[in-house]
């Protein structure tokens, strides 16, 4: 060697030597034009190590996931189970109605679970709670003939598309339940994998360049992270939040404007250069092999998620479509865009935290709130599914439409004032789902006259879970890790009359 | 619609599975599904209904209800029916553990119909209590291996048995510069300077290493390495609940002081058994220590403001994990199913911390917390400016009650209170619950000597500052300055008898004298009252005088509300005179006081764990230990030791570590020190300069390097990740210690990872993308290799703006590109460059320089912390630094 000194570091090794002598190409590598046009992988094996092979265990009927979570707990009666009832019996108390005491239902002790102890009973349930009417007007839609509030005219024309499940019920009566109903943990029992996770861990990549379980949303609260989180899946499977800001949309996907892109992809180069070289002399390793890999998926990640998540090649009609026109639905149309686009592009799991538990908590002026809550998702989500259908993506993508829990038919008192609103009620709730081997026009499950308790085909918040991994081909038990206990009501049960 | 519970299933599957083809294995296809199902009541832990199935002979024989099995007719054998449900109850019952798949069943009744065939010599499931770790260690006599040069301790003299039993040959030592760089990075978290690396390389003295190693073993970052190690297995977090809100859920404020003590005792080398015993029990075994006290932020840690049912059972969970390998946990629901732990052995486990309330103590040269009053039912709590967070015994008689399958919502309505103890069948040593008597300054702290001083010290202060007012006033303030100075006066007194009569009481002369002291300070304190009240009127009269002065539109109401307040603050000074002029030995005290006494449940419950008689707790240590230095632990379940868990790859030289931890007063110093000097530590990662058939062998015996005949090459843990880069660019803030940094300023501020913000609620995202532990459970910590990563490395600006402060500072000393390449391997790497490495670098620094010359940048360079440099060939050394912290090399332990 010219360079002057003794080269004491190292521990000469001939084979590198040689390699350098012939001139063995660097120029593998044209990292510049690796975006791949064609998004979605071929099907196949999938190299991994530990866990599983990333094929599912029988053939799916969704290929993707957009899960859209509408945090703080819509009223279910509000929605897509109304009740009339409840302006028949208006300003009575539940004994005071010809109909069942829900007080009296032995399902009330049952799914109700404070995290709190000797926490307060909500005076909404209990006997001297006074029934409030139905804040908005229902029709029926469709062929289907299904139920929708007036609060919901967009969705109003999706109904033939989706299957309503007005038999959902879960434990915590306060916000927990939104982690509740992502990992099916109440928050006392030790943490589980959120739904994303499970479907990330389960599943093989459907592009190379995109991860797989994105997170959109708008939140600052950071227990919200419980919701995408992955636990002892590992990091690697939690799911990553995404900005719609093209220029930076992923951490650290942009390096900066004092750093050319010329710049960069010269530095990509070196460093794979370099590390190609070090499997020289560590042929055995195959860490390093990964690691060659990685930075390979990182730079083309760099462009391909700020591409996917440019809106410039979307039509002015499309942007209307999801309400990306109007000022009081654009930035949930964005967000639903953005999901679309990223499902077509092969993202697995689209997580979407759509509107803030704000939105939503009704506990006083439930009519102004929820009528301006739903103003926002309602023409944007329906813009959605029409979106997904018309570009044939429907059929292979399930659309998960939920919350964590519903609100009380009684009127919410507070140091007995009446407050015009509702309070939380995990006893039933409603949710659809839509695409992904999912019936169409179905509404399944019923909550009693008064939309108190699930009482026919009950299900608790894992039966999602079960019926979202059944259609991506998934068998949860094999997805078991030695070592970690999981309970029968961990799996779930599929909600098999609302599967095609 | 389960359909197997069908009256004609089992003829259904008897038939199927009458195939001639389809021989059924006992041992490999049913004694795992018997073992999996049925072990947990029908083996060596438990025999339900007098009946074992852990061998076919004792399922034959069968218990209360007579044979379960009888061979050829597997529709008369009543396991069949069990497992099946078809007599209308099912095993595993409900709630006990998973049914058979109909696989399964179909393989049971072919097994049965085909005979019930198995080994002859097949023996029952041991006694649990006779499991491996539920013994007492002993040390073992060192096996005879190899020559000299290999056996450096007794260490070596393990691993060479294992491998020498598998024939795998060891590959040879590892290079001084990789060596070097290894045991920095395991022995205080960051990697060699140059001229340390040089040092090394140039020093061919014997004891060059083992200096290397001593120097670094009593480096404080040594402590602040192995403290984050011991913060991972010991749950370390900063409070969280709500933090976007600023609303305390969990953990609490000011835990970091916890922290704190961990470093600083690893630096002391403070005996391990020690640091737990002060973990758990430090308020009932130091109680007048508060240096110590902190150290039960191990406790606090779980603290859960909403419910103390979850602090309760993450206290059992995580103290059966982390010290004793023991999964306690599973124990809570029922009894469990794999180790001789009752259910009621698990309640009995939290009886030790029933009695548990958190406090917040009050620290010198800082700001009062006040008491902590508790949770009061949905509102926020915010966080303390400062304080002293500790447990302590708050309910001497808690009650400690069972639930029903673990659920706080249904108490066993007909079973007592359980008595906190240990579980029966590993009480290898006594247990001995004694009641504490506790110092006053641990239940009163008020009397605290730094408490008084700065009671009297801002009194007088007061008092300076009143007297200079007065000095500076002018005629129209001075009875308001007068008034004020009276009442500050009066406020020294207050707080000088004050202090004479908690002194006194403190040291238990209940007499006549502290009836005169407690008289004496009731007067002073009615009496500072009076002079406070007097001084507000005067203020309010002040105020008047000042009012009336004025005749505008709003003076008439202004005046009108002065007078209201005067008159009230007249009604105050009256009734604080009469209260003076009663008679009264009542009088505030300096602040909280607690019970005077502790359980000592916790004590006693320590002194088990730490008893050098507990087989448990020195193994587990050592395995953690062990683990951290090779990448891949000895026993791989670290938190189960039970019968459940993983049996040791090297169970001799985990006990002779785990003697060796003990017999040298637990001192974890003397373990690192034995491990980095052993040839087994000094071994290279890879297989290369090994014979090549040699290698394939070894690859083909042991792939995944069980028995050590290689070093594992590992990714540097997250925060080492962060510290390395700002160490070589010689910008990391070695302070020690403090309050935790928000971890948003990770980027920009230096100091060491550790000491910034770490909870349930969020992580540094730079350190997430790394596996950073996750603050509720990381016994081991996860390494991956993922894209985001390398974005992390490419983008962030903490690797780019510290590559150029790095390309800055070596630049000023290496003109010419070989020189710098060479400096710059050696600063990152801790290496030179080989031959093709130069080449591609000098090409690399080439295309780059000509690519700055370019027109296109000259104007670029925008405001960031480091701008570019605008100079085409610095900037192309920039690029270069940065690239080679890109380098795999650079995140890789060797």
């Amino acid at each position: 060697m010219s360079n002057g000194g003794s080269n004491q570091c190292c521990v000469h090794n001939p084979r590198r030597t040689f390699l350098a002598d012939v001139g063995l190409g660097f120029t593998g590598l044209v990292l510049g034009s690796m975006l791949h046009d064609e998004t979605v992988a071929q099907a196949g094996p999938v190299t991994r190590t530990l866990g599983p092979d990333g094929n599912p265990h029988f053939t799916p009927k969704a290929k993707r996931v957009i899960w859209l979570f509408l945090a703080g707990g819509y009223s279910h009666m509000e929605t897509f189970d109304p009740k009339p009832a409840l302006n028949k019996y208006a300003g009575k108390s539940f004994s005071e109605t010809p109909l069942a005491n829900p007080l009296e239902s032995p399902f009330l002790h049952k799914r109700a679970r404070a995290v709190v102890s000797n926490a307060k009973v909500r005076e909404a349930v209990t006997s001297n709670a006074k029934i409030y009417p139905m804040q908005i007007g229902h029709k029926q839609y469709g062929n289907s003939g299904t139920f929708v509030s007036d609060w919901f005219p967009h969705l109003a024309g999706c109904v033939d598309d989706i299957s309503v499940v007005r038999s959902m019920y879960t434990t915590d009566d306060d916000h927990a339940a939104a982690g509740q109903i992502h990992t099916g943990r109440h928050k006392l029992d030790e943490t589980q994998p959120s739904i994303g996770a499970w479907a990330h861990y389960g599943l093989g990549t459907l592009n190379q360049n995109l991860p797989q379980f994105v997170v959109l949303g708008e939140f600052r609260d950071t227990r919200i992270n419980q919701q995408f989180q992955s636990y002892y899946l590992g990091p690697q499977h939690a799911g990553i939040r995404l900005s719609l800001d093209p220029k930076n949309p992923l951490p650290y996907s942009n390096p900066g404007n004092d750093v050319d892109s010329r710049e960069q992809r010269n530095e990509f180069e070196l460093i794979n250069q370099l590390n190609e070289l070090a499997t020289v002399e560590y042929p055995d390793d195959e860490k390093l092999r990964a690691r060659i890999r990685a930075y390979e998926l990182a730079y083309r990640m760099q462009t391909a998620v700020p591409q996917t998540l440019d809106f410039g090649n979307e039509s002015a009609e499309t942007l209307r479509l999801y309400g990306i026109d109007q000022k009081v639905t654009e930035p949930l149309g964005r967000t639903c865009l953005a999901a679309r686009k990223l499902s077509e592009k092969g993202v697995r799991f689209v997580h979407v935290y759509l509107s803030k538990y704000s939105e939503w908590d009704s506990h006083s002026d439930l009519k102004k709130l929820h009528s301006a809550a739903a103003r926002r998702v309602d023409q944007p989500v329906a813009g959605l599914l029409q979106d997904l259908k018309r570009r044939g993506m429907l059929d292979d993508t399930l659309v998960v439409f939920c919350t964590e829990f519903g609100r009380t038919p009684a009127m919410e008192t507070r140091n007995g004032k009446l407050t015009n609103g509702r309070d939380h009620h995990p006893h039933g709730f409603s949710v659809w789902l839509a695409g992904g081997g999912i019936k169409r026009g179905v509404v399944h499950g019923t909550t009693d006259e008064l939309g108190f308790h699930a009482v026919e085909h009950p299900h608790y918040v894992t039966d999602i879970h079960a019926t979202v991994l059944k259609q991506l081909g998934l068998n949860p038990t094999s997805l078991d890790i030695p070592g970690r206990k999981r309970l029968a009501v961990d799996y779930g049960r599929p909600i098999e009359h609302i599967i095609a | 619609m389960r359909f197997w519970r069908a009256i004609g299933f089992v003829v259904a599957m008897a038939s199927g599975s009458a195939n001639a083809d389809d021989t059924v294995d006992y041992v490999r296809d049913i004694k795992p599904v018997l073992k999996e199902h049925c072990y947990a009541c029908h083996a060596a832990l438990k025999q339900k209904s007098n009946l074992r199935l852990d061998t076919a002979a004792s399922i034959k024989k069968g218990g209360e209800q007579g044979p379960a099995l009888k061979p050829r007719d597997s529709a008369a054998s009543r396991i069949v029916s069990a497992v099946t449900g078809n007599d209308g109850w099912r095993m595993p019952p409900e709630g006990e553990g998973t049914p058979l798949s109909k696989k399964q069943i179909g393989r049971l009744i072919a097994w049965i119909d085909q005979g019930a065939i198995a080994p002859v010599d097949e023996q029952p499931e041991p006694d649990p209590r006779a499991h491996w770790a539920f013994r007492q260690p002993s040390r073992p006599v060192l096996a005879q291996v190899e020559g000299p040069t290999w056996l450096r301790n007794p260490i070596d003299a393990f691993v060479a048995s294992q491998r020498n039993d598998r024939g795998l040959a060891s590959v040879q030592s590892a290079p001084k510069n990789i060596l070097l760089r290894r045991v920095y990075l395991d022995l205080i978290g960051l990697p060699p300077s140059r001229d340390a690396l040089h040092a090394f390389l140039n020093d061919d003295s014997p004891d060059a290493y083992d200096r290397v190693v001593d120097r670094l073993l009593s480096n404080p970052q040594y402590g602040e390495r192995w403290g984050r190690h011991w913060m991972d297995v010991w749950r370390y977090s900063d409070w969280y609940g709500r933090r976007s809100r600023g609303d305390v859920r969990n953990s609490y404020p000011h835990i970091w002081r916890w922290r704190d003590w961990i470093v600083h005792s690893l630096n002391q080398d403070q005996s391990y058994a020690q640091m737990l015993r002060e973990m758990i029990a430090a308020d009932e075994i130091v109680p007048e220590d508060d240096d110590k006290i902190v150290a039960t932020g191990y406790l606090i840690r779980s603290w859960y403001k909403l419910n103390y049912n979850t602090w309760m059972k993450d206290l059992v969970e995580h103290t059966g994990k982390a010290f004793l390998g023991l999964t306690l946990n599973c124990a809570m629901c029922h009894d469990h199913k794999y180790d001789p732990i009752t259910q009621k052995e698990y309640f009995q486990f939290r009886a030790f911390f029933e009695p548990l309330e958190l406090r917040q103590d009050r620290v010198a040269g800082l700001p009062d917390p006040g008491p902590y009053n508790g949770y009061v039912y949905g509102s926020s709590m915010k966080p303390i400016e400062a304080g002293l967070p500790r447990a302590f015994d708050k309910n001497l008689d808690a009650k400690t009650f069972m639930f029903i399958l673990g659920d706080e919502r249904n108490r066993f309505p007909d079973r007592p209170a359980v008595e906190p103890n240990v579980p029966a069948s590993l009480l290898n040593s006594p247990l001995e619950i004694q009641t504490v008597d506790l110092p006053a300054v641990a239940w009163y702290p008020g009397v605290k000597p730094f408490v008084r001083n700065e009671t009297v010290a801002e009194a007088r202060n007061a008092i300076d500052a009143a007297t200079a007012a007065l000095d500076r006033s002018d005629s129209e303030h001075r009875l308001v300055h007068q008034a004020q100075l009276k009442a500050a006066k009066a406020h020294l007194r207050w707080a000088q008898t004050r202090i004479a009569a908690e002194e006194a009481k403190a040291s238990g002369n209940a007499s006549n004298h502290l009836k005169t002291l407690s008289s004496t300070a009731s007067n002073a304190e009615r009496e500072w009252n009076l002079r406070v009240a007097e001084s507000r009127l005067s203020d309010d009269q002040q105020n008047l005088a000042v009012a009336k002065l004025k005749s505008d539109a709003k003076a008439a109401a202004a005046i009108k509300n002065a007078e209201q307040e005067v008159t009230k603050s007249e009604k105050a000074v009256k009734a604080a005179r009469a209260a003076v002029a009663k008679e009264s030995d009542q009088y505030s005290a300096l602040g909280p006081s607690y019970p005077k006494q502790s359980t000592g449940r916790r004590r006693a419950l320590a002194n088990w764990i730490a008893d050098k008689n507990n087989p448990l707790t020195p193994r587990v240590a050592v395995n953690h230990i062990w683990m951290r230095h090779f990448g891949s632990p000895l026993v791989s379940t670290v938190f189960d030791f039970g019968r459940n868990g993983k049996p040791p790859t090297h169970p001799k030289l985990l006990d002779w570590l785990a003697v060796e931890l003990m017999e040298n007063r637990w001192s974890m110093k003397h373990i690192h020190r034995l491990i980095v000097s052993s040839s087994a530590y000094r071994m290279q990662s890879t297989s290369s300069g090994l014979n090549g058939d040699i290698a394939a062998n070894n690859e083909r015996i042991d792939p995944e390097n069980k028995f050590l005949w290689r070093m594992n090459p590992r990714r540097m843990e997250a925060e080492v990740v962060r510290d390395s880069i700002l160490h070589a660019s010689e910008q990391l803030d070695t302070t020690m210690g403090g309050q935790d940094i928000e971890f948003e300023h990770g980027e920009k501020v230096t100091r060491r990872s550790l000491y910034f913000s770490h909870h349930d609620e969020g992580r540094m995202p730079f350190l997430m993308l790394f596996d950073a532990a996750d603050a509720s459970e990381c016994y081991q910590r996860t390494e991956t290799i993922v894209p985001q990563q390398a974005l992390a490395m490419a983008n962030s600006t903490l690797a780019r703006s510290r590559s150029r402060l790095i390309a800055g500072r070596l630049n000023q000393q290496y003109g010419d590109d070989d020189s710098y390449i060479r400096a710059a391997f050696e600063q990152l790497l801790i290496r030179s460059p080989y031959d093709a490495e130069f080449t591609a670098c000098r090409g690399f620094l080439g295309k780059q320089t000509k690519l700055f010359q370019s027109e296109a940048f000259s104007k670029s360079g925008a405001k960031t912390a480091q701008r570019p440099s605008t100079k085409p060939s610095l900037r192309a050394r920039e690029s270069l630094v940065h690239a080679l912290i890109n380098h795999n090399d650079f995140v890789t332990v060797r």
